[in-house]
């Protein structure tokens, strides 16, 4: 059953009159991986950018269980329902990798009362030591970075992860570490994985590869399998 | 509580900027506190001139007016009634009345008396004069009855020039204290009653007055009171109260009458003038405070709190933008981490609450800051502004500057001021209202500051923000 659903989505910038997304229909489902993948300039991240209800399709809708992103509460939605993980990693950088999980948790409405050991345990699980953890943002590489940005988008446990470029610039074996987490978290723990990406070991680790061009769908195909 | 605790962590995280921020907060603070010191010094000053010397009337004849025909004509003097009238007022903050009647008693001796004095009064008394009409007859002055409304304000005896030897002052109805020289004279001793008699010589109208009291009078110590006449000698002055004059049937006839007008505040003229007009005082009479006096005092204080008032609206103004720039400047600088927060899922009600709460509390604590340096430097600057004032106000003195007149008619100064005592030192407390307002102030500035800062920041969605940065 699709957690999320998007029917004819289209988007087109402010200002400009072509489509960047042209009627673009898919249904996401729990416990699988998704890529999207395609050039630079295809949509991709727009299409990211809509899915984690940090814009509005300007035609279509994306339905959440039914519901219309459009009109439910999008900041409820973002902070309850979705975890994201950003290309440039958008960590508050003067505070510490660990005063950024908690925020997080603190923003979902996370009830926990021990959410500090919570946070170095999710840190701890994506490869952040204590040390580590309690060191500001802007003092960590951008491999470190970004496992604080996925620790933080699984802080408040969301059915949907969505990712965008999320080994780019790490290592092979930071890279491989990381697409170990997802790839867990949708298998393992019935997550919705939805990843935007280049490189071509992220999308065969994937359950499904969607192909974008030109602001449409061009190709669904099987990744793993 | 996370947005309270978030915001507290930002303050430490950004430093720089939260230090500036709160240099600036900290200096409107403390002038706005010293502000409000200084104009509740300045606002006790004026109050304090006011009471005292700030609005004496002065009823007196105008010379203008008087040197024409219809002027000469017409002139006449204003009756002790009218005098006392005037002083019925709502708009007075008190009156002081002094009166005087010739007399010439006829069972007591006055010191100083002389045949020629018989002589003089015998060639005056019933003569006719250059117009055709005669003189009253009379018998020679001996004394004077000398009244006051408040025996406690009488400048003789406030200064010392005059004190009671023996008994006690006056108090009720038809009561006197006579001099240590007059009681010796005519043997009188506390407790009796003397009668005292209008200088006419035919029917003079008499008045018993009780003796509670001999007073002693410095001013004639060492005088050769020998070569005194009865009215220069003022052993010879018998002292009652005003009530007491003008219950006398001689005082209708031959009173006199001086009176002390103050106003409750000098704005008041017009209004205090109209009232005098209306009960009959005429057109050759003009009626005047000694405005250029008040002036000389008052003036500088007030100006000072006009100076200090505009200094504070001018602090304020400047204050209120230089952290609307500054906040401006800060949220667009934040304006990355605001879109972070926004695309985290925070509400924009919560972005701005939290921003807010990062000024408060950056505010309230220079708030108590400022409040405890400006709490610390408000007597030292008030006594130092007191100071000033006092000074100013003595050379004021020196050089005649403080209205001493303002009596009307005829007759002896009795009083120099008011009754206040002049103000030497001030007690300054910051009043629960004053806190009131610089906490008003302070948080007021603090909100429109955060206010244009939230306002640029909320009008843009998270992933204009991001987009920007990245």
């Amino acid at each position: 059953m699709s957690v999320l659903t998007l029917n004819n989505v289209s988007y087109k910038y402010e200002g400009t009159k072509k489509n960047v997304l042209t009627g673009i229909s898919a249904a996401f489902e729990a416990s699988k991986v998704y890529a999207i993948i395609g050039k630079s300039g295809s949509g991709k991240s727009t299409l990211l950018s809509l899915i984690a209800g940090l814009d509005v399709c300007e035609k279509g809708e994306i339905l959440l269980g039914g519901s219309d992103l459009k009109k439910i509460d999008r900041d409820a939605y973002r902070a309850k329902s979705i975890g994201v993980i950003f290309q440039s990693f958008n960590l508050i950088t003067n505070a510490t990798a660990l005063e950024n999980i908690v925020l997080s948790m603190n923003i979902s409405g996370v009830k926990e009362k021990n959410k500090q050991a919570i946070a170095y345990t999710l840190l701890e699980k994506v490869g952040i030591d204590r040390e580590t953890a309690d060191r500001k943002v802007l003092k960590l590489s951008g491999g470190e970075q970004q496992r604080v940005g996925i620790a933080r988008a699984l802080a408040h446990n969301p059915d949907i992860i969505i990712a965008d470029e999320p080994t780019a610039n790490l290592d092979t074996d930071t890279q491989n570490a990381i697409l170990g987490i997802l790839t867990e978290l949708a298998h393992k723990e019935n997550k919705c994985v939805i990843i935007v990406t280049h490189s071509k070991e992220v999308s065969s680790a994937a359950d499904e590869i969607w192909g974008i061009q030109k602001g449409k769908i061009q190709f669904v195909g099987n990744g793993n399998k | 509580m996370y947005i309270f605790t978030n915001a507290v962590k930002n303050i430490v995280r950004n430093k720089g900027r939260n230090s500036l921020m709160a240099i600036i907060v900290f200096a409107i603070i403390l002038t706005t506190a010293v502000s409000i010191i200084i104009n509740t010094t300045t606002s006790a000053i004026i109050t304090d001139y006011k009471s005292r010397f700030g609005a004496e009337v002065s009823i007196g004849a105008d010379f203008e007016k008087l040197q024409t025909e219809e002027g000469v004509r017409n002139y006449k003097e204003l009756t002790p009634q009218q005098q006392i009238a005037f002083g019925e007022s709502d708009l007075l903050q008190s009156t002081n009345f002094s009166a005087k009647i010739d007399i010439s008693p006829r069972n007591l001796s006055s010191l100083g008396e002389s045949e020629m004095d018989n002589l003089i009064n015998d060639f005056l008394s019933g003569a006719t004069r250059a117009d055709g009409t005669k003189n009253p007859e009379t018998v020679p002055i001996k004394g004077q009855i000398i009244a006051t409304d408040n025996p406690e304000a009488n400048s003789d005896f406030k200064s010392g020039t005059r004190k009671i030897t023996s008994g006690e002052m006056y108090k009720n109805l038809n009561e006197c204290i006579v001099s240590e020289q007059y009681a010796s004279l005519n043997n009188i001793s506390v407790g009796d009653t003397i009668e005292v008699d209008s200088y006419y010589k035919n029917e003079p109208m008499t008045h018993s007055l009780t003796v509670t009291g001999i007073y002693m009078d410095n001013t004639m110590l060492g005088s050769n009171l020998d070569e005194l006449s009865p009215m220069e000698n003022r052993n010879n002055e018998i002292l009652t109260s005003f009530e007491t004059v003008v219950g006398m049937e001689m005082f209708d006839e031959y009173g006199k009458v001086s009176a002390q007008y103050f106003l409750k505040d000098p704005t008041l003229l017009p209004a205090f003038e109209k009232e005098l007009r209306e009960k009959g005082l005429t057109d050759y009479y003009e009626v005047t405070t000694d405005e250029a006096g008040y002036k000389k005092i008052v003036g500088p204080v007030e100006g000072l709190a006009k100076v200090t008032n505009t200094f504070l609206i001018v602090v304020l103004i400047l204050g209120a933008l230089i952290l609307i720039l500054l906040s401006t400047l800060a949220i667009r600088e934040r304006k990355y981490e605001i879109g972070v927060l926004r695309a985290m899922g925070m509400t924009k009600g919560k972005v701005a609450f939290g921003l807010l709460t990062e000024m408060l509390v950056i505010t309230g604590v220079c708030l108590c800051l400022g409040l405890s340096v400006g709490i610390a430097a408000s007597q030292p600057v008030a006594d130092s502004l007191l100071a000033n004032q006092i000074e100013l106000a003595q050379d004021s003195n020196t050089d005649g500057g403080v209205p001493a007149s303002g009596r009307t008619g005829v007759g002896e100064a009795v009083f120099t001021s008011s009754n206040e005592k002049p103000l030497s030192e001030l007690q300054v407390n910051l009043s629960l209202e004053a806190i009131f307002q610089i906490i008003l102030i302070a948080f007021s500035l603090a909100g429109i500051a955060s206010a244009a800062g939230i306002l640029h920041t909320t009008k843009y969605e998270p992933i204009k923000i991001l987009m920007e940065r990245n």
